[in-house]
């Protein structure tokens, strides 16, 4: 952010402040704690629980696990109480975090894990000698010797209760059984807890591959469900956060450039007399409710994908204020003008066009339109690709022959693939007919479809025929060409 | 069925079917488990060992009182897998550190 008084803010200016503003939580608390509790929401019935199930954790030696959907905040909710340090001191905790995505790769994750559980032994003071030098050749049996040492050491001198958080296992693609079974042990261990925090996806896995490892990591366990919550409740508190004017406020240098100039953002502000984002909420601007919640909809509820969409929906609201489609409702019995955000701007958001905006930053989200990019036979590239790489299934010469066939070439399938795989590019939908009066909320709901990956495009849209039906057919299909 | 019988249930699968064994001493069954799972059969004593053994393999030379050479057999493994409907994990899976455990001495 420049900090120059006199210096009008740019939309690239305000792309900075939100994309920092809607940032990972915890990365955002790496340079600074306090950013952590400020920006933390709710989630205390949660952490009742586990605070109190951790009270209880030297007397039983259960286990903990943590559910919750991808980008819930099942991470975050741990570190909460990770960075508790008063609590963890009181109950005598100590925390050794196993995080799969910090690592480089398996055995990096396990000899991190190893120095961790030395230091652990250092600092209750009874340091283990026995390790051999931590490699990778000795993980196994640097493995077996602590688990052989916490069972021989005396109970009384474990000053601290050990608390393992293994965080992020879901991103583990090949061999998660075998990578597990080093914390098998571990997790048999009365003396220690394991605190894993799953995907349902990872919960299933485990308690259908071997009854033993369900029973110690998913059956015999303290569960904790991590809830939905409000979207537009998570991002006011974000927002809201930004705009108070206090000396706390570990973004108050931030708010201070935005609110104290004249831009789009703060005049609209002092034209409601909005102090701060929450408040922005009662007089039904386009970032209500309805809004977020559909955007929960299309993202699975996946608050991560939420914070990206909304950075880009602030930045079009902003940019796009005085287009905005002005409706007259009565609010006991005052009338009140009212922005609404339609579906065609709900598009638009989305989808490529040569507007101002689009050239300010790139746009974390896209759409991939499949009347987009036709060959001279008007058969969509996109289209053709999906259906070739869910039928190939590799990109061998028949793959690439079938598409020539219906006049894509090479060049432009390879583009298309990257462009399907990048994973910011979630959504299919095309932008051509969209009569926002005509159509109910249902068939956009219907219509969007998210997907995880490039190659599960196709797999995920389960209405196909309904969707030819609705928006055009794309062309030929590489069926009549093999 | 406990997580013992498992365990005991997957050494048994390694001998019955990577080396063809049918006959095998508890002690090999008893060191596995210890290396299996120190922290579990932490106090785990040869005799239990035995006594859980002669559970899932009930037959009448395994319970004589001065047996050292313990039968098993494919067919009652595989009762018990049906059975209980157990999952035990793939053999693709199992460390080879176990493998090299289990293996009579005759055969290293």
């Amino acid at each position: 952010m420049n900090q120059d008084p006199e210096k009008h803010p740019t939309l690239e200016e305000y792309s900075t402040f939100f994309s920092f503003s809607f940032q990972d939580l915890l990365k955002l608390s790496q340079r600074d704690r306090g950013i952590y509790n400020t920006l933390f929401y709710n989630r205390l019935d949660e952490y009742n629980k586990l605070v109190s199930i951790l009270r209880n954790a030297k007397s039983r030696g259960e286990n903990i696990l943590i559910t919750g959907d991808a980008g819930k905040g099942k991470s975050s909710f741990v570190y909460k109480l990770i960075f508790d340090q008063e609590f963890l001191n009181k109950e005598n905790l100590y925390c050794v975090v196993v995080d799969y995505r910090e690592a480089s790769n398996k055995d990096h994750c396990l000899m991190k894990f190893i120095d961790q559980m030395q230091k652990y032994f250092i600092d209750i003071k009874s340091p283990i000698h026995s390790l051999i030098e931590n490699n990778p050749d000795n993980i196994t049996k640097n493995l077996h010797l602590l688990q052989n040492y916490i069972l021989d050491i005396d109970v009384n001198l474990l000053k601290k209760h050990l608390l393992i958080f293994l965080d992020d296992f879901d991103y583990i693609e090949e061999n998660l059984f075998p990578f597990l079974e080093n914390f098998l042990g571990f997790a048999s261990n009365s003396n220690l807890t394991i605190l894993l925090s799953a995907r349902p996806q990872l919960y299933t896995a485990i308690d259908t591959y071997d009854n033993r490892f369900a029973i110690y990591f998913t059956r015999d366990v303290q569960r904790i469900k991590i809830k939905s919550m409000c979207a537009y409740k998570l991002l006011s508190k974000r927002l809201a956060t930004l705009l108070v004017k206090d000396e706390s406020n570990p973004f108050k240098h931030v708010a201070d450039i935005l609110l104290n100039k004249r831009n789009p953002y703060s005049e609209l502000m002092k034209k409601y007399g909005v102090k701060n984002f929450e408040e922005l909420n009662k007089f039904n601007l386009p970032l209500k409710n309805d809004f977020f919640n559909f955007m929960s909809q299309i993202t699975n509820g996946n608050y991560r994908e939420i914070f990206d969409i909304a950075h880009d929906s602030i930045l079009y609201i902003l940019d796009n204020y005085n287009k905005l489609e002005t409706i007259i409702e009565e609010v006991d019995n005052v009338k009140v003008e009212k922005k609404v955000l339609t579906n065609e701007h709900v598009l638009e958001l989305f989808c490529d066009d040569d507007s101002k905006f689009k050239e300010c930053y790139k746009r974390v989200y896209k759409i991939i339109n499949l009347h987009e990019y036709r060959s001279k036979n008007k058969n969509s590239l996109f289209y053709n690709t999906l259906q070739a790489i869910k039928i190939f299934e590799q990109t061998n010469d028949d793959f690439y022959n079938a598409l020539r066939k219906l006049g894509h070439s090479p060049e432009n399938v390879d583009k298309a693939i990257t462009i399907l795989k990048n994973k910011s590019h979630r959504l299919i939908i095309p932008n051509k007919i969209m009569p926002s009066k005509n159509l109910n909320d249902s068939v956009i709901y219907n219509t969007f479809r998210t997907t995880e990956k490039g190659d599960y495009y196709l797999t995920n849209i389960t209405t196909w025929p309904e969707y030819i039906e609705r928006f055009g057919h794309c062309g030929r299909s590489i069926k009549e060409v093999i | 069925m406990r997580i013992i019988h498992l365990d005991i249930l997957e050494i048994s699968y390694i001998l019955l079917y990577k080396y063809n064994l049918k006959r095998v001493r508890i002690n090999t069954i008893f060191n596995s488990l210890k290396f299996k799972n120190p922290s579990f059969y932490k106090n785990l004593s040869f005799c239990q060992a035995r006594q859980c053994f002669i559970e899932l393999f009930p037959i009448y030379k395994n319970k004589r009182k001065k047996c050292r050479y313990f039968k098993i057999s494919k067919k009652t493994y595989n009762a018990h897998i049906q059975h209980h409907s157990v999952n035990l994990r793939p053999q693709s899976d199992i460390k080879e550190e176990l493998y090299d455990l289990i293996k009579p001495p005759r055969y290293v």
